[in-house]
């Protein structure tokens, strides 16, 4: 198999992830719940994680929630700190996990909801429409770090800064950047970032994040309530993070294996030689469309595209019979391939890896 | 005679702990009679009552809130 659909979830997996499961999943009871050692080997899993998610991000172990994805730390942001009856901003290359939860809220008549364009061959003009959109009503923006759709990176950091109020929040999805691109969440300008554990940082599938600015007071609502091992005479959830946003048991296999595969990870170092290599194959390609991508921006190692005469979803189906892994379609981002242009299309998305080499991506063009 | 410091959860009881050991002072995470009293349920660190006072200066300086000092009951 030539896996090129490490968007969808890194692969394959370390048998180091695999192994942290196994021993958790035979040695651990259920963390902050009890005094006895099963428990507390619980704890210290979690708070292993919590600690190499703080380093590796650029914040404290008590501001990391650990959650089950990317899309739920998204809805535990939105839904936790939106300003009730306030305007919300957001980019046109967002991700369904961003656009729903953002369009309940606005169906419910909780938020006023704004949408600024990106430019996709022009930084500064993607600088200058969120500036401009945010204007001075807009309280919260939750914009997308990289596209999953064209790998294409928004300039997060400048667009806060256009933005000069201190009282303005900005919630990132860094579901595709996160193990791709150094991120620290202060640098960056953000007040939260959700990130997968499962993507680029190749923990197991089933575990996310989100990652809170070490100082910045977040006074989030709560979605879930229960058991929290702590304050157990309150009807109410404690007010401290992270405890405040993680009610139930936690997923410790999936807590471990993400812990191990911090501790084993590193930034794939041939990344940027592959993507080059790709994009000038497949731009040689006859019949072949590349879509979304423009020389000078900022990319992730994705790449979407189209060849003529034939659906994108058979291209994909006919590369699975040759035993190479893409996907093909919407990507759950219908929004974001209306603005590159694919919206009727869909396209085929090829995403690479810490696996991937030289060698896959030839065997992808000479399918092709 | 012992004392626990009484916090807001697991996850800085471990903090203080991690922390209190990189200053060299031994603490047991605990969960006990003593802070169901103050909190329902919860965690806190128990320490020597010799480092009492250091420890509760690096816990707060360290931006640990400790909700209650208890001695320890047994």
């Amino acid at each position: 198999m030539i896996y090129l659909d490490n968007g969808a979830t890194g692969f394959p997996k370390s048998q180091y992830v695999l192994d942290a499961m196994k021993q958790a999943f035979l040695t651990c009871g259920n963390p902050s719940r009890g005094s006895h050692s099963l428990s507390r080997r619980g704890d210290e899993l979690l708070y292993k994680c919590r600690v190499l998610l703080a380093k590796r991000f650029g914040t404290l172990p008590e501001r990391v929630i650990l959650t089950k994805n990317a899309t739920e730390a998204l809805n535990l942001a939105i839904k936790g700190l939106y300003p009730r009856h306030g305007e919300v901003l957001t980019s046109d290359l967002e991700h369904n996990a961003v656009l729903r939860p953002l369009h309940a809220l606005r169906t419910a008549g909780e938020i006023t909801l704004k949408q600024f364009r990106t430019s996709l061959s022009d930084d500064g003009v993607t600088v200058e429409n969120f500036r401009t959109a945010a204007g001075k009503t807009v309280s919260m923006a939750v914009v997308t770090h990289g596209s999953n759709v064209c790998g294409r990176v928004l300039p997060v950091k400048e667009m806060r800064k256009s933005v000069g109020r201190g009282d303005f929040l900005m919630i990132l999805d860094c579901s595709q950047t996160a193990g791709h691109l150094p991120i620290d969440i202060t640098e960056l300008g953000a007040d939260v970032i959700c990130i997968p554990g499962h993507k680029g940082l190749y923990g197991p599938m089933g575990t996310g994040a989100l990652i809170c600015h070490p100082t910045r007071p977040l006074a989030f609502r709560t979605l879930m309530e229960g058991g929290s091992g702590v304050l157990s005479r309150s009807l109410f959830m404690p007010e401290e993070l992270p405890e405040r946003l993680e009610a139930g048991t936690a997923n410790v296999c999936g807590i471990a294996g993400l812990g191990a595969a911090l501790e084993e990870f590193s930034f794939p170092k041939k990344e940027k030689a592959l993507f080059a290599r790709l994009l000038e194959g497949l731009k040689e390609k006859k019949g072949i469309t590349v879509c979304g991508y423009c020389k000078g921006g900022t990319y992730l190692p994705v790449v979407l595209f189209n060849k003529e005469g034939t659906d994108c979803e058979d291209l994909a189906l006919e590369l699975a019979e040759k035993e190479i892994a893409v996907r093909a379609g919407l990507h759950c981002a219908p929004a974001a391939h209306r603005t590159i242009g694919t919206g009727d299309l869909g396209g085929v998305r090829v995403s690479l890896g810490r696996s991937n080499r030289e060698a896959d991506i030839d065997a992808l063009l000479e399918a092709l | 005679m012992d004392v626990i410091f009484v916090l807001s959860s697991v996850t800085y009881a471990m903090k203080g702990r991690d922390l209190l050991k990189a200053k060299g002072i031994p603490s047991l995470l605990t969960r006990s009679s003593a802070i169901r009293k103050v909190r329902g349920c919860g965690y806190g660190l128990q320490v020597q009552e010799a480092f009492r006072n250091k420890a509760e200066a690096l816990l707060k300086q360290s931006g640990i809130t400790i909700l209650g000092t208890v001695p320890l009951s047994r």
